[in-house]
This record gives C-alpha cells, structure tokens and sequence, in this order.
C-alpha cells in the first residue's frame, strides 16, 4: 500500500460544530532543533515495544514488584529480625534499591519514577483501578496554588532535605533499628495516599516527592528522552490534547507535561499515559545520547537551577559530617541548643544552604568577570519566570554541574553497596525463618575500602568528564554569545566545574580516612 | 448593574503551562501570545477582556483570570404586558425596538474562535457569524446564514428557553456575566430579513412527513432545499402542530407560523392538513413515498395522582390551550364567566394555559411539588403570570380532588418537602389550603403515546451523558463554566451534549422501511428547536448518504464516507488500518480512522462504509474471536444503519473464525459485509488489493470514475492494484480520457506532461485489464 503524503485521513473524531480556531504559532527552526530527536531513536516504531506500551497494564506490572517488596519492608522491619544487616527492610531499602535508584536516573532517567510504588500505589486510589482507564476520580481534585507551583522542584529539594534530616537523625539509613525504615517507608505511603487524595493527578511526584527534583536533575543525563511528539505539526493541529485533558484510552499527563513541547526529561514519569491516549499515534518513547537533557534544553529552568545547587550542597554537607571539625562544631551546637544528637538542625540547613549559595556565588562571579554589559537582561516576574543577569549565567552553568552533582550523590552510596550487598541474601533468608545471621555473606565485602575509594574517585572523574563536555557545548550555545574573552571564560567555566569534581573525590578520601 | 471593570489580572502558572496554545488559539481577542524561548504563553492584561475562555480551556488549568468581562452592559429587550389582560391576544415579548439597541447589542459579541454558544444552541445556529452580520446592519446576509441551521428562525427567537441553550452557553455567561441577548438579535434579524427562496430542480426522492409541528418542518424544509418531493400530512385543519395551539398567541403570533409554512410552500412543499395518519399504517404511506419522516410528537399527558380522580373529568391542557385560543380569537367567551382552573404543573404549558385563563377573564392557581429553588419554571414566564394575575404555588400538589356542586371540583392541596434538585419530593398530610375549581388542568407533562411505543419499541431515545465527554466539546470549555443566576445554575454544556447526541440518533432510520422518527416522537417531550434540529437532521443524513441526484433510484452516487474502526493490541492492525484508510482516501474526501474506543453507534449515521479492523484475540491458534472491544461495538450498533461494512483481521497463525464471527455480528444488525480479509503478520507486500477491489466494487458508486482518475492524474506512479472502484466503467472512464488526452497530444508535438499523463493512464489501463483477469 502505498502511502500518500501529506495524510488524507482524519485521526481524530471531526467536531459537530464548525469551530474558526486561529492559527497556532509555530516554533521557529531553531527553537526545537536541539532537542528533537531523529525518528530512528523511536523505540515505539518496533512492534513489540508499541505493543508493550499500549497495554494499559505495563505500568502496572512495572509496579507491582515494587509494591510488593515495600509492603514486605513496611512489614518485616517491624516483625523481622533486629539486627539491620540481615533485616530484609533495611539490607534490601539501602543496601541495593537506593543505590539501583541512583544507577536507573543517571542512565536511564525518571524510570523509578514509572515503577515506583509509592506514588503507584496512591495512584491507584486516585483513579479507583488498577490499571483500567476511568473518568472519576477519587479525591477533591485541588489544583496546586500558583503561589507553591512557582517554587517547582525545589519543593521537592526542601522534602528531601526534611527527610534526609531525619533519616541522619533517626540513623535510619545507617541502617539503625529497622522498624525505623518500615515507619519511614509507610510515611511516605501514607503522605503520598494523602496528596493524591487532596490535589489533582500527580502533584504529590511533580512537586513534593523527596527523589523528584533529584531525579529530574540527575535524570537529565539519561538516555531516556520520554514520551515525544512524532510530529509538531499535529500535535499543535490537535484540537482535543487528548495527552493533556486525558482521552479514551489514557489519562491526561499526570506530570504536566506536553509532548508536543517537551525538551527534557526532566517531567516525563514515564508512565506510557500520552502514548495510550494521543487519538493521532502521534507520541513515540525516545531514546538520546547521554546529557542530552542537559545540553539541549532552550529553557532553562530556575527551580531545576535552585534545587541542582542545594542538592549539591547536600551532598557536600553529607561527605563533610564525618570530618573533625564538623563533628566538633555539631557536639558544640548541640550543647548550647540542648539538641539531642547529631545533626544539629542549624548547622545542617547552614552547611546545605551556605553551599548552595556559595556555588551560585562563584557563578556570578563568574558572571560579573565575563559578561558583557549590553547582554544584560532583566525582565520581572514570578520565582519561576523572572530573568536576572545573575540567572542568565547561574541557569545553564548549573545544568552544567548536573554529572558532578549526580556522580557525587552515586558515589556515595557505593561504600553501603559494595561492603554490605551480600548480606541481602541472608536477609532473604531470614524471611524463610533460616538463622543466617552466621553466614559469612553478612560480612562479606566485594570491594576494600581502598577499592571503594578508588571506584568513587573513578565515579567522580566520569561526573567530571561529563560535566566538562556539558560545560562546553552549553557554553558554545548560550554562554559565548554573553561573554567577552570567550577562551578565557570558557577554560574557567570549565576549571569550576573541574575544581567542584576534585573537592568531592579529595572529601571521599578524607570521608574513607575519618572513618 | 456595572459591566465594565479594569482590574483584569491575568496568572499563567509558568511552571505548568506548556505552551500547547490551547487558550492561545481560542482567545477572542488576541491577548495571548507565545514566549518562543520559554515555550509559555503571556497574556497582555491591557487587551484581556477577561471573558475567562483560556481559564476554562487550558488543559492544566495553568491560567488564573480574576475579574469580570469588561463588556457593555447587555441591552435589555422591552416587554409590553397588557394594560388590560382580558381578551388580549397581543405578543407580550417586543424584542428590540430599533437598530441602536440591536447594534448595541451585537457588539457585546466577542466572536470566539470556538464559539461555545454555537454547541450550547441545539440546531448549532452559526451565532457569531450571524452577529456580525447583523452589526452591519447585513440582515439578509445574517438571514442566509441562519438558513443553513434552522427554518424558522422567528419562531425558536420568541419560544426558545435560551438562558439554557445558546445564552446560557455564551463565553460571557460561563464567565458569571450577562451573555450576549442572541435570541433578540436573532428575532430582529428574522423579522427584518427578506428571503428569497429558490425553489431547486426535483430531483425525484418523495419524502411524507407526518405530523406539521416543528420537527417536520424541519426535516420538509432541507429535504425541499434539497430537491425532493416533501408532502406534510397533518391530521389537524390546520397546520403547525404544537406551534399553532401548544404556544399562545401572545408568546408566539399566529402570523409568524403562517409565515413559516408560507416559505415551505414557496419551496414547494405540499401540506395536507386534516389527514390522519395513524402510526400503525407508516407501511402503506411507504409504499407512496421513498422516505417517511414521523414528527408526531409526543402526545400522551402524564396523568396527575389524586385521590378521587375517577369521580372527577380532568381537562389536558393541550384541550383547554386550543380552546382557550380559538376562543379568545373569535370572541367567542363570556370574561364574567371565565374559568376558575386548578393547573397541576409550573412548567411552559402550565404557565401558558394559566395565562390563557386569565385571559377568558378566569383565574388560575398553579400548583408545582416541586420546591421553588429546583422547580424548571421559566423566571421570565413566571413573573410575567405573576403581573398577570395567575397564582403560582410551589411545594404545593393535590392530594384529593372531589365533585362539587354545580359540575365544579373541590381540590385539597398539601404541602411538599424536596431537599435537594435530584431527590423526589415528598408530599405531607399538612393541608395548604381547599379550593373549589371549575376545571383541574394537567399540565405534567407528555410522554410517548401507546402507539408509537409499540411501533417503535426502542424509543424513546435517552438523552445520555457519555462516560467521555466528547473531545470537542470538552476543549471548548462549555462544561467549565462558572454558577449563573441567568442560565439558573443549569449545566449548560452537560445539557446541550445530552441534547445533541439525541439529534446525532436521529440521523438512523427506525425501521428497515426507511422511516424516520423526530421531535418529541424520538426523545419524549423536548423543545421546539430540538425537534426542528432533528428534522433536519433526518434530512442531512438521507441527502448525505445519498447526495441529491440519486433521488430516483436510492442509490450512491457520491464516492462514500468511510470511518476506518480498529482495535489494535500492538500496533500491526492499526497500520494496516491505516494503510487501508490511505489507500481509501485517494478516492473519496472523508476517511476517518479511529480507535475503536473512540467510536459510538450514533457516529455510524455520517459514514457509508465502516472498515472493522481487528486484531486476533484468543489462544494463538484456538477459540480465536475478534478483540472484545470490537464486538462490543458492533453489538451496539443501532439496526437499520444502512452503512456498508468491510471486514479484516491481522494474525499471527491463524485467525480461525474470526472474520466470520464479525460478519455474523454485524448480519445480525442488517449489516451487509462486502469484502473481508485477514491478513497475516508476515504480510510484507503491496497490501490487502483484492479486499480493496471488492470495497471499491461493492461500496463506490458507478459513476464515480472521476475521484479515480484525479488520483491517478495526480501521482506519479500509476500502479493498478491500487485503483478502488467498479471496474467496467473504470476502464470506460479511462478509454475516454486517454483518448481526450491523445487528441491534445496530437495537437501539440511537443513531450507535454499531458502526454506521459496519457502513457500512465495507458499502462494503468492494461494493468486494470489484468487484474480482472487474474485477481491477486
């Protein structure tokens, strides 16, 4: 059969009712150009894949191992053995999944996101089914006030930084007692049922998830480009967005994301809902090049720039409280403020804060060294839309940052990785009520702590590689038209990100020797 | 009341808004822009008129506008009632009085991008457009453009209940204000306006209408327009059904029913007035006619319980109207003597018959069970019955009726309590009061009668809401307006698609015969604008099925309208839909290919062919059945459709019986199957070409031959198996034109593009000869 172009057939139902829509405003050649991707890396023009991604229950299934490992968590650290290294809660939670976590947004992107059981199972509530689709849901539907919606991802960053504060706290991921890590995982269930119940479609991932702003940072450098229109052109003829309002076969996005303009990962849960529903077939899942959510993006995103700095001072301030002086100026703290133990809420949100904005203050120093007077723009607005000169810079040089900050927060995990993995074997076995508290997996250790320093250095030179080569294209792109002595900006946009790589592999090697 | 305000502010939510233009492209006045770098959409608060079109549009709720639309106050129309109620049969509502108001009035107009008054109107009148030309000052432009959607439009502009159809659906009023008065603007165009009507040439279709009320009026007038032969039997001595004696004078003139059938007339419509034709003898007037349209209406008065009521005569108040009427007409009633009338009921008839009492120099005491707050009551009928003397109680029903003295009845009226709109009021024992009557009047309400319903047992059709809104209408934003005390805190958008989905039903004939049934005959009681969309609607799907010239023989003449129906697990059926939906549409204009999710049995009235495209669900080379979806589809179908149905599969091993079993489902829908395939996964080739042939060979109409060479003319390639259509007068068609195209050759020596044309169609035309030879 031979096709004839331009298509004759009409996709979507025709209107009873002749409607004279004006003509939307088509995107300028260059405007999409670096972010668009070639239809070769459209996964969904192989049968089986689109097949997969139809199927109203593949997300579903995704979820449900999950579900069911974190309900045996929630349940076992109560009712399982005490000790943390052979309790299945705690060996499997933060011996394998926080790391594998880690290892799926920075290859992949927001791919937790679309087997995650937390939100998956509030989910389920929300919309009364499983997978089917339905048109009511439960709940009082709230749309999120703009007043908090302006603030973004860097809500979620202020979650993380709560829950981290009290994972330190309670030594929940240390792993302490593990009825500690089952309360902490039924919180977030129970906060997650919570927001779903109360706010429309998937507020609670989209602003307040502890991980979203961490995954749609550090996702960035996936390969995963999401959900992605085919075609522009029919996507802004659609006149029903079926993607968005949520048709027959799928539910509007529930991230808030369009396909038809989507330039990043950042948004993109994954959840199949814009292929199902697009009437046109019009929505294909893509795959890129890695840091290509980085790189490409023409808008840059404030709240993601915010929350990039202070998820980098948190996990600064994570490597930095082992060392002497730390622990010296916490038990100082504690004292004058009769705080219980360790971490001192003020010198924990002063670390985390004073780094984040330490890091956006090189970067305007940056700025006032190399930016042209006459390319200064400012435009007032919101949190989210204001343009300073200071964000001209601070935007993009911080996406820059994005490997190093993302590399820092794997490397991290790696010493629970390597030194306690095994035991999660024993721990399984514990279920099945065999006593392996005995067995030498518990204190078997894949890797030295040599090798572990050695691997996290390595880690830390790949996240500074990756943050060179970011540095450079989006240098190219955006920071080069800004700047006089564009060699001389280049070579120090380059050496920061150079400088803040060297500072987390140099602190993994003091973290190793204060241990 | 202070329309105009300045403090417009308007918050798009940046974070949320991704630039999909959806406001951007409806916004009336061009507020809207697109911020190219960031992708988001601004709004420039000095040109926002805050008519609240993008808030309701947007498809993440990204867009907050706060205040009212700056517009105009709306221009009130003047109402006149009489100085001296008794013996008046002068029109109450006036309407505007001059150019200035009308001019004031239409240029409240915002002249949406996606005008939601259009859908909330039940026949669709072009509104905006209509307006615009009235503003002009262009009556008789404004009038040709409300021929297109209605017959009569200075009848729907004086009856229509408009605070919940087009008004109520205004932009304005989804945003809480004042909508747009288009009923007056309307009623000014249509009494100003003068028509000329151009009787078309017959083209032979005969077409009956039974019953002269409005839905037959709609359905004679585009079946007249449109070239066929329409009588209108009405079984009254006079024509126009509930239009002449449902609705008094002073609401809607004699004279502007008369203008009506006058146009009919002038298009050549034959009206048989005193003609009964009783429902069980459709049959026989189908024999005489090619079509029979039924635009009985629905007749059956709801009867009132009451205790007592066999010891008492009630009157229907359709009687005691037609009476009243013709009484008050020829002077004939003693205003001494008027009737003293217990009417049950507060809704439009109730409100009429009351008002007509007191026009006879009765009194009249309305009663409604229902409570105030939820009672349907028209405000504007009501507080004109109220000026005019008419007591109206609510909460309030009969619950004993007994004989009285001197023929008359004593009513015993109780108290109700109703919480809540959708609960069923509850009647008490506590007496409100004893009144003694000359006549208690049924006003309830009607239903479908005895004889239609055997008829016709499907009916009547349920105004439904579906469990998706369509798509259409849920962009528009009809269904997000805001509370307003105008359109009574009705749901307007819910209202007019229920509505319309009924109209959509029309479009299938009810029997095997060809009869079609509109109006309250279908639906049950409704509106004088819904039935005449109807009838309209009966006529577009016949005239647009068959297209004008095949009026003779019943026959297409026009290449069909194909809807592509797939049901795909992963893809493979959805191409070979598609490719069979591109193949298609080389050869006629419409081919709509959709999910079978997004298809309902009412869709089928706009198509002639239907491809059910399936994939093979079942155990791989057992109990194989098309998918689940698909049968639900077909089981649905309403019977009668007259669409043609082709068939395939795709499968991996084997389909089984898959085929068959879609065939039979649809056989038992009078569903004529004429080609069908099933095609395997490993199909790597040119396609389905012979299920291709067959659809063209059962499905195109012989005359066709055009469409075809206009698509071989246009492509490059020429390749046979792709030709759809009756080959016999293909291969005429294409001797023709090749001999056309050699002559020019012959006149120009040059290598002209006609001339390869002409070798194209040449090998087109040996391969055509081929392939009838030897089918693939």
């Amino acid at each position: 059969m031979t096709k004839v172009e331009p298509s004759k057939v009409i996709k979507v139902a025709p209107d009873v009712v002749s409607v004279r829509l004006r003509k939307p405003i088509r995107p300028g050649e260059l405007r999409f150009k670096d972010s668009d991707l070639p239809a070769k890396n459209n996964v969904a023009r192989f049968p089986l894949v689109s097949r997969i991604l139809h199927a109203r229950s593949t997300q579903f299934l995704l979820i449900l191992p999950n579900q069911i490992i974190f309900w045996m968590v929630i349940f076992l650290g109560f009712l399982g053995v005490v000790d943390p290294q052979i309790n299945f809660a705690t060996a499997i939670t933060w011996y394998l999944w926080f790391c594998l976590v880690f290892v799926m947004m920075a290859v992949i992107g927001r791919a937790w996101c679309s087997m995650c059981p937390f939100g998956g199972f509030a989910e389920w509530i929300q919309r009364k089914t499983f997978f089917k689709r339905t048109q009511k849901a439960l709940g009082l539907g709230i749309k999120l006030p703009e007043s908090w919606a302006q603030w973004g991802f860097v809500l979620s960053v202020g979650t993380f930084l709560l829950l981290t504060f009290i994972e330190e706290f309670f030594n929940i991921a240390g792993p302490g007692t593990p009825h500690y890590t089952s309360l902490m995982v039924l919180g977030i269930v129970v906060t997650a049922v919570t927001f779903f119940l109360v706010f429309e479609r998937r507020t609670f991932c989209r602003y307040f998830c502890p991980l979203s702003a961490l995954i749609g940072s550090v996702g960035s450098m996936g390969t995963a480009a999401g959900f992605r229109t085919n075609d522009r052109e029919v996507c802004q003829a659609c006149t029903t967005k079926d993607c968005m309002r949520g048709g027959s076969s799928g539910f509007g996005c529930p991230w808030y994301t369009w396909p038809g303009s989507a330039e990043s990962n950042s948004a993109c849960g994954l959840c199949t809902e814009c292929y199902k529903g697009c009437p046109s077939g019009n929505v294909g899942l893509y795959v890129q090049k890695p840091l290509t959510s980085i790189i490409a993006p023409h808008r840059r995103r404030a709240d993601l720039a915010w929350s990039i700095v202070l998820l980098w001072g948190l996990v600064v301030f994570q490597q930095v409280n082992v060392t002497t002086p730390y622990v010296s100026l916490d038990n100082y703290l504690n004292r004058i403020t009769g705080w219980p133990n360790y971490p001192n809420p003020i010198d924990y949100t002063v670390i985390i804060l004073a780094i984040g904005f330490l890091t956006a203050g090189i970067f305007e120093l940056y700025r006032r060294a190399f930016m042209v007077k006459e390319m200064e723009v400012t435009a007032p607005g919101s949190f989210i839309e204001k343009v300073t000169p200071f964000r001209q810079m601070f935007l993009p040089l911080s996406y820059a940052l994005i490997p190093v900050m993302g590399m820092d927060y794997f490397a991290r995990q790696l010493p629970k990785f390597f030194q306690h993995v095994p035991a999660l074997i024993p721990a399984i076995a514990e279920i099945f009520g065999v006593n392996a508290k005995n067995w030498s997996l518990v204190s078997y250790r894949l890797l030295s702590v040599q090798g572990i320093i050695n691997v996290q250095d390595g880690v830390m030179a790949l996240g500074m590689l990756a943050s060179i080569y970011a540095t450079i294209k989006i240098f190219d792109r955006e920071i080069a038209p800004l700047v006089h002595n564009r060699v001389a900006a280049k070579v120090t946009a380059i050496g920061i990100m150079v400088a803040f790589a060297a500072i987390s592999g140099w602190l993994y090697v003091i973290m190793q020797a204060a241990n | 009341m202070t329309m105009i305000q300045d403090s417009t502010q308007v918050t798009v939510l940046r974070d949320r808004c991704a630039g999909c233009e959806e406001c951007l492209v409806r916004c009336p006045v061009e507020a809207i822009s697109l911020d190219e770098a960031t992708w988001t959409v601004s709004v420039d608060n000095e040109v926002c008129i805050a008519c609240h079109q993008c808030e309701r549009t947007c498809p993440f709720s990204a867009i907050v506008v706060e205040g009212a639309p700056k517009v105009a106050p709306r221009t009130e129309s003047h109402e006149e009632l009489p100085a001296q109620v008794v013996g008046s049969l002068s029109e109450v509502r006036l309407g505007f009085l001059s150019e200035e108001e009308l001019v004031a009035e239409a240029s409240r107009c915002l002249d949406c991008p996606d005008p939601t008054c259009m859908r909330g109107c039940p026949t669709h009148n072009n509104i905006p457009t209509f307006i615009a030309l009235a503003r002009e000052l262009d009556f008789n432009g404004a009038r040709r453009v409300l021929l297109e959607t209605s017959a009569m439009p200075e009848v729907c502009s004086r009856v229509c209940d408009s605070a919940i159809q087009c008004e109520g659906s205004c932009s304005l009023a989804l945003a809480g204000d004042k909508p747009v008065a288009v009923h007056e603007i309307e009623r000014y165009i249509a009494d100003h306006a003068h028509l000329e009507l151009v009787r078309p040439e017959e083209a032979g279709l005969t077409v009956a209408c039974v019953g002269s009320g409005p839905a037959s009026i709609g359905a004679a007038e585009v079946f007249a327009r449109g070239g066929a032969k329409v009588t209108i039997f009405e079984k009254a001595q006079v024509s126009g059904g509930l239009l002449r004696f449902g609705i008094p004078e002073f609401t809607l003139p004699g004279h502007i029913v008369d203008g009506v059938f006058d146009r009919l007339e002038r298009l050549g419509v034959e009206v048989v007035n005193g003609y009964d034709v009783p429902i069980s003898s459709l049959a026989e007037l189908k024999s005489q006619f090619d079509l029979v349209v039924v635009g009985a209406g629905a007749t059956a008065p709801i009867p009132a319980p009451a205790k007592g009521k066999d010891s008492v005569s009630f009157t229907e108040a359709n009687d005691f109207l037609e009476e009243a009427q013709k009484a008050l007409e020829s002077g004939s009633f003693d205003s001494a003597r008027g009737p003293q009338l217990l009417v049950l009921g507060a809704g439009n008839t109730a409100m009429d018959v009351a008002r007509l009492s007191r026009r006879l120099g009765g009194t009249a005491v309305c009663v409604d069970w229902m409570d105030r707050r939820f009672s349907v009551v028209r405000p504007d009928e009501l507080q004109d019955a109220v000026s005019e003397g008419v007591e109206v109680l609510f909460g309030v029903t009969v619950s004993e009726v007994m004989p009285a003295d001197d023929g008359r009845i004593t009513c015993t009226l109780v108290k109700t309590v109703q919480k809540e709109a959708t609960s069923r009021p509850t009647v008490t024992a506590q007496v409100e009061r004893v009144i003694t009557v000359d006549k208690v009047v049924q006003a309830l309400g009607f239903r479908l009668t005895d004889e239609v319903r055997s008829e016709f047992p499907s009916l009547p059709v349920a105004k439904s809401m579906p469990v998706l809104a369509d798509r259409h209408w849920t962009a528009s934003g009809i269904f997000a307006g805001v509370d307003n005390e105008f359109s009574r805190n009705t749901k307007v958008g819910e209202l007019a698609l229920k509505r319309d989905r009924a109209r959509q039903a029309a479009g299938f004939p009810m029997n095997a015969d060809g009869v079609y049934v509109a109006g309250d005959a279908l639906v049950g009681p409704s509106t004088v604008v819904e039935a005449m969309a109807h009838g309209r609607r009966v006529a577009t799907a016949v005239l647009g099925q068959r297209g004008r010239l095949a009026a003779s023989s019943l026959g297409r003449v026009r290449a069909p309208r194909v809807l592509v129906v797939y049901e795909s697990l992963g893809g493979t059926t959805k191409g070979w839909a598609l490719a069979v939906a591109e193949g298609l549409a080389n050869f006629t204009d419409t081919v709509v290919a959709l999910p079978v999710d997004q298809v309902e049995a009412i869709m089928l009235a706009s198509y002639d062919l239907v491809i059910f495209a399936t994939w093979v669900d079942g155990m791989v080379v057992a109990k194989q059945s098309p998918g689940s979806a698909m049968l639900e589809l077909i089981d649905s179908l309403v019977p009668h459709t007259q669409v043609l149905a082709g068939v395939m599969c795709t499968f991996q091993f084997d389909p089984g019986s898959t085929l068959k079993i879609m065939e039979e489902h649809l056989a038992a829908k009078d569903i004529r199957t004429i080609a069908s395939v099933a095609i395997s996964h490993r199909e790597k080739g040119s396609g389905p070409a012979a299920f291709m042939r067959e659809i063209g060979e059962g499905a195109w109409p012989a005359l066709d031959a055009n469409g075809v060479l206009k698509h071989l003319l246009e492509r490059s390639s020429t390749d046979a198996s792709e030709v759809v259509g009756p080959r016999e007068e293909l291969l005429e068609a294409l001797v023709k034109r090749i001999s056309e195209r050699k002559a020019v050759e012959g006149a120009d020596f040059r290598l002209t593009e006609v001339q390869r044309q002409a070798t194209e169609l040449q090998s087109t035309l040996d391969g055509l000869r081929r392939l009838r030879k030897i089918p693939s």
